[in-house]
């Protein structure tokens, strides 16, 4: 069974499309095998972070232009799986959405074409800021949601919305992660109190890192750099998303902290 | 272990150059010291032995000065020369012993105890006045002194051994011409004598060594060690150099040994002592003896005064001006050492200071800020570097402290009945409500696990 990890945040700059390459590189590193898809255009996106480039993308295979394996390419390389993980990546690509009425049908479409294809055990989405109507149908097939949260922007109105709506829909694990915070420990009184506050739970603190803004490697942070504290919260976050559902639990139960 | 100084650490670095820079010239002055300390030493040890063997050579010279002095007086004496020309004129007296200038050589013995026998010797070699009466009557023309002292040479002879029965000890004849009329172009008429004792002539060398490894020779003209300060010396009597027949034949003429001369074994350079007329110094073997040998030719007589030291013994002063040189250089060295240890540690405590408040800013840990601020009180380029790292440590903590109040003032920033309002319009959408009654179907649809005939 495919689970669908939405990586979301309800402004920009967050860090989605770096959580999402790291936790997509961890996870394939891990020997799970995953399609990491970029359902926005961006400047900066996961392909170019990992080195691939292909005419067309995920906009592209929902309005009917390019196949699932046209827009698919393996990554694998950059991540260095030894254990039989597989990590393919899916631009956002340039083609406009189709009529708004029609999304929901050509995105389902899209994605059984990309699973058809490639077959993976994770679907890690990197979506666009802000609560469209895109981001709603996105929602609607996302087992895991990761809405990160900084605690320094004043986005939280925002996100608190999303985590109601996200619930509304029907997403099965809704959950927060906080980002640049001055460390990895969470005070439990804070836990529960931005808990209380958002109605779901924290999944993750990933602390504030200046080496991740300015690295320029060619395999994700969290592999590259595997002591730094960043790394081992994202690790333990891609392993707490693997233990969450038996059907796929294949790494070794995660050690979160803070719980 | 593999060594690689890329990786020192920069206090490391600093400390290695300075010693390196401290240690090279001491090592270097110390090269050039020792060898110069060496140099020096062997020159004084060869300046000493070669003063030994000239002050040998200079007591031996006044000694034989002094005993040609007298002979040549006693050749000159009215009584003598009268009595030689007598007995030149009519032969030997019927009674040589009894005749009074007998008398007049005992006073001059009994005057010069350590000078031995006075006597004189006609124009045939046979003695016809002496202060021992037994010699009278014995004929002496085979003693090389005579002969020389009959071709008008007033000279030294060599040393006799006891092996006839004129004297039981080894001695030394001082011989002068007597002249007609006692004038210097007078005739040679007959040669006036003295017999040394040998021993007074060793004993100026028995007393000269001034330490015991050290040994004194007399070498005569052609290489027999005449006279040694050692009284056991295996070399005495021998020659340094084989002796050419002739001088064989010479010695065994003169009486002087029972036998032929034994060649003692020498190295080429102490064989070149023998016969030269100069001073001077050498190292080699003598009796397969390392040894250092000097010596210095006399004045009064073809002899050489020599000093022979172990060359071992020789060599220990350079030795010991050597360990001293390098036991000072070692302290020079040591304190090089700690000075540049101390400099380094001078040098390196800033940068460690910096490197440790840059490792823990990046690890996210607190800063000793009172290191940095000392660092920062330099005017130079560290004390710059202190400053931008205290401001960063600064910034970290205020940007944490910042964080810090975000998460706990989290909660007040949602507006609640305004959060409720947004949820409701989203629900309430025609999208969402038509989304929402679709759910269901399109996670099926993208697993695909709905019927057969709908799948596209």
């Amino acid at each position: 069974m495919t689970r669908f990890v939405t990586v979301h945040s309800f402004r920009r700059g967050a860090g989605k499309t770096t959580i999402s390459v790291n936790l997509a590189g961890v996870l394939a590193r891990a020997g799970v095998s995953v399609l990491l898809v970029e359902t926005a255009h961006r400047a900066e996106d996961a392909g170019s972070v990992l080195g691939g480039t292909r005419p067309d993308g995920f906009a592209e295979l929902v309005a009917g232009t390019a196949d699932a394996e046209a827009v698919g390419y393996d990554a694998t390389e950059t991540v260095g799986s030894s254990a039989g993980g597989r990590l393919v990546v899916v631009n956002g690509g340039r083609a406009v959405a189709p009529d708004p009425d029609a999304i929901g049908d050509a995105t389902t479409t899209a994605f059984h074409a990309l699973l058809d294809a490639f077959a993976p055990d994770f679907v890690v989405l990197d979506t666009a800021a802000g609560l469209t109507e895109e981001t709603l149908t996105l929602l609607t097939v996302t087992d895991d949601l990761l809405l990160l949260v900084r605690p320094d922007r004043r986005d939280h109105q925002g996100s608190a919305v999303t985590a109601d709506v996200a619930v509304r829909i029907g997403v099965p694990r809704p959950a927060l992660v906080l980002t640049q915070l001055p460390g990895t420990v969470l005070d439990p009184a804070d836990r529960a109190r931005i808990e209380e506050a958002f109605s779901i739970p924290v999944a993750a603190v990933l602390p504030f890192s200046r080496e991740i803004a300015e690295h320029q490697g060619d395999h994700p942070f969290a592999i590259s750099h595997r002591g730094d504290p960043w790394s081992t919260a994202l690790t333990e976050l891609a392993s707490a998303l693997v233990a969450a559902d038996p059907a796929t639990r294949r790494l070794p139960p995660a050690r979160t902290s803070g719980d | 272990m593999h060594v690689d100084p890329r990786r020192w650490r920069i206090g490391t670095r600093i400390a290695v150059i300075l010693v390196l820079v401290a240690v090279g010239p001491v090592l270097l002055l110390t090269r050039l010291g020792i060898t110069r300390i060496e140099d020096q030493a062997a020159r004084d040890g060869q300046r000493e032995l070669i003063g030994l063997a000239a002050a040998i050579a200079s007591g031996l010279d006044a000694e034989l000065e002094a005993n040609l002095n007298l002979v040549t007086g006693i050749s000159r004496d009215r009584d003598v020369v009268v009595y030689t020309e007598a007995a030149d004129r009519a032969g030997a007296a019927a009674d040589p012993a009894a005749e009074p200038i007998n008398a007049d050589l005992d006073i001059l013995q009994e005057a010069h105890v350590t000078a031995g026998i006075f006597f004189i010797l006609d124009d045939t070699g046979t003695a016809i006045a002496s202060s021992d009466r037994k010699i009278i009557g014995g004929n002496y023309a085979y003693r090389p002194y005579w002969q020389r002292a009959m071709r008008g040479e007033t000279n030294v002879s060599d040393v006799y051994l006891p092996i006839g029965t004129t004297s039981s000890t080894p001695g030394t004849a001082f011989a002068a011409p007597i002249r007609r009329g006692g004038r210097a172009d007078g005739a040679v008429i007959g040669v006036a004598v003295i017999k040394s004792d040998a021993l007074t002539v060793s004993g100026v060398i028995t007393e000269a060594p001034d330490r015991e490894d050290r040994r004194a020779y007399i070498v005569e003209r052609n290489g027999i060690v005449s006279a040694s300060s050692d009284p056991d010396d295996p070399n005495r009597f021998d020659s340094l150099r084989p002796l050419t027949d002739a001088e064989q034949r010479a010695t065994a003429e003169a009486k002087r040994f029972d036998g032929p001369v034994p060649t003692a074994s020498a190295s080429r350079g102490v064989r070149s002592l023998v016969g030269t007329r100069r001073s001077g110094f050498t190292t080699g073997t003598l009796a397969d003896e390392p040894v250092a040998v000097a010596w210095q030719p006399l004045a009064a007589a073809p002899w050489t005064a020599v000093v022979v030291e172990p060359l071992a013994a020789y060599k220990a002063s350079a030795e010991d001006a050597r360990s001293a040189a390098l036991r000072i250089a070692g302290a020079v060295a040591l304190v090089a050492v700690l000075i540049a240890l101390l400099a380094a540690r001078r040098m390196s405590r800033p940068l460690q200071a910096l490197t440790e408040a840059s490792a823990r800013l990046e690890a996210g840990t607190p800063v000793d800020e009172e290191a940095l601020a000392v660092v920062a009180r330099r005017r130079d380029d560290l004390g710059l570097l202190a400053t931008r790292l205290a401001d960063a440590a600064r910034e970290t903590r205020a940007r944490e402290a910042r964080l810090e109040a975000q998460v706990a003032s989290l909660r007040v920033e949602i507006d609640e009945s305004r959060r409720a309002a947004d949820v409701k319009e989203i629900v309430d959408s025609d999208f969402f409500t038509d989304l929402q009654a679709r759910a269901t179907e399109m996670r099926r649809r993208v697993r695909g696990d709905e019927p057969e005939g709908e799948r596209q």
